[in-house]
Parts: structure tokens; sequence; C-alpha cells
């Protein structure tokens, strides 16, 4: 059997700066971050008071935010039949156990599947394969790495023919939850993030909600589903480090890029930009440099985090940066890192706070997460 | 071809603890009981593999877990605390745990697996289908799937070419029980 090529013949997302790739890219290209104050709840006792807000949602009132969020993007795919549902998640409708435990009520509500409104990501799942005609969900959850490994085994399932097509939605939502766990950690940026920047000192959560239609090449070209980019390649991998710390050497992110390139046959000198992870923490920035030192020596190339401008969208990172990724292939260049003033020394000669003109006939976009996950996926152009 | 190298069971009502684990277990105290339990399984099933650990130089294998409820507990605990101290602090070592993730990281660590961790839902035969397809794709050399509930856990290490039965096999039986649950009971009967 013939392996099958990957084609990306839908993208759309909802991010801080609004909807769509077009609002997304050009936010990142002016250079403005869509990071703002957050309203929705009191931070008052928190390190920071920031995040990118995804404007219009309610809170705690009528649907979640993930549904919200999602309304729109799902009632504009065209689904393929057959398709397998892919969904990434690290909280799903975390509001809803908010909500009850605030209320004094037992957390069973909460977790039951069967009321309108469930933690459990499952429930949420449910509700898109729904609102999509799809049966067969699978829900992925690897922290940060969620989507990006969603993306990876759906891919995997087309590669494989074991399906044709396949549909990948992501979400996460800025809640006092995860506010106020990162916060625990101290893992926030007082202010704003600012990845690979000398001065960075920490991350700044943010919400997304994305959706990418995958198909075999050979289904779109019958189906006449014009292919935006294609993902050729993919590679997972653990530090087998710390639960919340990356390790120190890039080890273990370096495995997941060099499985990514070699799944896809291709050549380190063909990869001419990187859409790190780039979350803005002192110890994850630095550890990124040095896994693209590992695998690509002092060859510097692009590498650019939208993390500045709408930052961490946790579960729904991967998606949203792969898409991002086929825009800057399409476009043939790479954002500006928002936020970025002045470079760190280890990111010197690679990221930059200003666009840069990109090369070769693949882009990289990586993420990791808590847990030691790591996921690499290698994008091409149409 | 994978074949099932090792298979085994973990109770949470087993006073074995820390005992199980053949190398030191330095952070086993402050995990949460899903972590310990998850871990407690791959301990056995790594035991039934013929395995030594910590792996040295760290293997390249895969582990995939599965629950019905993920992490829905340390949720509720952790936002409990929170609101309970006023809403003012989260307490950091509750909050590590709210993923559905955190055990199989936790397990990554102490075993030394350098492969994908991830976790997936549809129970032990999703986690197996999945695990599957990573070594199909040369992810890992070498794979384990476990699923848990609140009083059980289950871990199934496989292999390219050592054990008595076919992974496939054991997988599409899994595949004709109704929950989690029965799953387990299927696992405890072969074992």
């Amino acid at each position: 059997m013939v392996a099958s090529e990957v084609a990306f013949v839908h993208a759309d997302m909802l991010t801080a700066y609004g909807r769509g790739m077009d609002a997304t890219w050009s936010g990142l290209l002016s250079g403005r971050s869509a990071i703002s104050k957050v309203d929705r709840f009191d931070t008052g006792a928190f390190r920071s008071h920031k995040a990118g807000i995804v404007s219009g949602l309610t809170y705690h009132k009528g649907e979640s935010l993930s549904e919200q969020m999602l309304a729109e993007l799902l009632l504009e795919i065209e689904v393929p039949s057959g398709a397998q549902l892919f969904f990434a998640t690290t909280k799903g409708e975390i509001e809803c156990l908010e909500q009850s435990i605030s209320q004094g009520l037992s957390n069973e509500s909460s977790r039951n599947s069967s009321s309108s409104c469930s933690s459990n990501p499952t429930h949420l799942m449910q509700k898109v394969g729904a609102a999509l005609g799809l049966d067969g969900a699978t829900l992925i959850s690897a922290a940060c790495a969620s989507s990006t490994s969603a993306l990876a085994r759906a891919a995997s399932e087309i590669r494989a023919g074991r399906a044709d097509a396949a549909v990948v939605v992501a979400c996460d939502s800025v809640s006092e939850f995860v506010y106020s766990g990162f916060s625990s950690l101290m893992a926030l940026d007082e202010d704003m993030a600012r990845p690979f920047d000398k001065t960075r000192s920490g991350l700044s959560i943010g919400e997304a909600a994305c959706v990418a239609v995958l198909m075999s090449a050979e289904r779109a070209k019958r189906e006449s589903r014009a292919p935006i980019g294609y993902m050729d390649g993919w590679g997972m991998s653990s530090d087998a480090n710390h639960m919340t710390g990356p390790s120190r050497d890039g080890r273990g992110l370096s495995l997941a890029m060099e499985k990514a390139i070699r799944s896809a046959g291709a050549s380190k000198s063909e990869v001419g930009s990187i859409c790190a992870h780039g979350t803005g923490t002192l110890y994850n920035d630095s550890m990124e440099m040095k896994a693209l030192r590992l695998v690509f020596g002092g060859h510097a190339r692009p590498v650019y985090s939208v993390k500045g401008g709408l930052g961490h969208t946790m579960g729904a990172a991967g998606l949203l940066e792969a898409i991002i990724t086929l825009e800057s292939l399409r476009t043939q260049s790479a954002p500006p890192t928002v936020n970025l003033k002045e470079v760190d020394a280890e990111a010197e000669g690679w990221a930059s706070g200003a666009a840069q003109a990109i090369g070769g006939r693949y882009a990289l976009t990586t993420n990791s997460g808590f847990g030691g996950a790591n996921a690499a996926l290698l994008m091409r152009a149409a | 071809m994978a074949r099932v190298a090792g298979m085994a069971m973990a109770m949470a009502s087993d006073a074995e603890g820390a005992s199980a684990f053949s190398a030191p277990f330095k952070n086993y105290g402050r995990m949460d009981d899903t972590s310990k339990l998850v871990c407690r399984a791959v301990a056995h099933a790594v035991r039934e593999a013929g395995l030594a650990y910590p792996f040295a130089p760290k293997l390249q294998a895969a582990i995939v877990g599965t629950s019905d409820e993920g992490c829905l507990d340390m949720d509720a605990l952790y936002f409990k605390d929170y609101v309970e101290c006023g809403r003012k602090l989260g307490r950091g070592n509750y909050f590590v745990y709210t993923l559905p993730s955190s055990p199989i990281g936790e397990a990554t660590i102490h075993f030394g697996m350098e492969g994908p961790s991830l976790f997936v839902s549809g129970g032990l035969a999703s986690a197996m289908g999945t695990a599957l397809a990573l070594m199909q794709d040369e992810e890992a050399e070498l794979a384990f799937a476990v699923a848990n509930t609140k009083d059980r856990a289950a871990c199934i290490a496989i292999s390219a070419s050592k054990g008595a039965m076919d992974a496939h096999e054991l997988r599409s039986r899994l595949a004709g029980a109704a929950n989690i649950d029965d799953e387990l009971d299927m696992i405890g009967r072969i074992t």
C-alpha cells in the first residue's frame, strides 16, 4: 500500500485576536499583543492580571466558554462522510466544576456526563461529535501538547490507510481554575509573556478554539477539496525528567523533532523555520533553543512564538500553531515574536521581534507540556 | 506483528505502596492516588515483561493511558481547597495532577520512558489501539497501555516480538467489553 499524503482542507480558529486566520495573522504581524486585563474573575491575589481573552464570551452564565468559542467554528465545517473526530483539550468545561463548588454543591453534578454542563472533557467531546454528526470520537490529552498529539494521531490514521478523513477540534479557555493553578506554580509573567526575551519571566494564559479537516490527498482531489497545506511528518516524545519543568538539555524535544523529520523522509536542511512552543518561561525557552541546536547544530533559521501575542492556549496551542505555520509557509514569512525586545543570547540569530522571511520546503511546529510530553509536526505548503 | 509481553493489575486496596517498585520512587508520597495506582500497575507489567528498570539509557517506550473520569477527583480537590483558602492561592501540588495525562507523565519519569505519552478516551481497547499505531509508526519500540478506575488499574506491555499472546487479538477481545470495568474484569481473568 502506498502511504497517503495528509492534506489540510479546512482550518479555522477563534483567538484573542478575533475570528479566523486573517485576524490572528494580521494581529501577529502588527506586533501588538492581544493579551489584556482579565475581568471575568478576580485576579487580585495573583501575580498577574492579564490573559489572552476572546472578547464577547460570558462566564458562568449559560453555555460554557468552550461551547461559545466552538459554536460558529463547528457550524462552518463541511464534514467529510465517515471522518474520525479527534478532540483535544486539557480542561474542557472546567467552569462547570467551578460553579458547583463555588455554590457549595456536590461536585457530582459537574462530573455527571448526563447533565448539561460536565467537567468531564469526554462530555464536551460528545457534544462536538453530535454537532458535527460524527461517531467514534477520541479525546486526546497530553497537557499542552494535546492538539499537536491529536494532529499526529489523525495524520497517522490517514497515512496508514485506516481512515481517509479526520476532523481535529481543540479548545481550552481562561478559567479561574487554570489561572489560579498556573499562578500557584509561579509560572505567570506579571505583565505579558515575552518569549525568547532576555528579561522573560513567565507565561500568559490564553484561550482559543480551532478546527481542522484533514484528508488523504486522494480523497481531497476526488472531492475537489483544495489543500491549504500538508502535514508530512510528526513525532512525539517524553522528557522522562520532571512533572512541571522541561529537561534542561532539550533532549526530549529534540527526539520529537528528529522523529517528525525522519517520518517525512525529509532532511534537516529542508526545514526553513520553526514555530516554537515559546511560552516565555525561563526554562522552556532555554530548553527549546538547546533542542533546536541538538537538531540543527549552529545552523540558525527563523524561530518564532505566537504566545506573546495571544497567550498560551494550552491544549489548543498545537492545532492553532499548526494552522499559523501553514499561513507562514504560504506567505513565506515568519511573524514577529510579539513582546520580544531584547533577544536572549541563546536565541540570538534565531528569534526576532520583527517579521522574518523564510525559505525551505518545510516548517516545524513544536509543543511541550506538563509530564514532559513533547510533540513536533512537519508542515509543507500546498 | 505485536505481542503482549506482560500484563498486570494493581488494586487500590493493596497495601504494597512504594514496595511495588524495584527502584526508589522519590516522589511517590506526594503523588495523587490515581498516579500511584497507575504507576504500580506499570511496575507490575514491566516486571511481567521481564524488563529491569530504570532504563538506562532511557527506553523508547510509549505509554498510553485511559480512564472514564480522567482527573475529576483531583480537579475537585484542587478547586475546593482553593476556594476554602479564600481564592487566594491554589495548591501547586494538587494542580499538577489536574491533567488526565499526569499519571502517565509520572510513569515516564520513574521508569525512564522517552517515547510518546498521552491519554485517550475509549478504554483499554482504545489505548491499546493507539499504542499499536505508535509502534507501527516507529514512534516506539515498546508500548504500555494502561487503564484505571478508582479501584484498580491494568497495564499491558506490548512488544514487537516477545510474548505468547497476539496484541491485536487481545485488543479485539477488549473491544467487545461494555466499559473499562468489564475490560479490567477480562484482564483479571487472564492474569
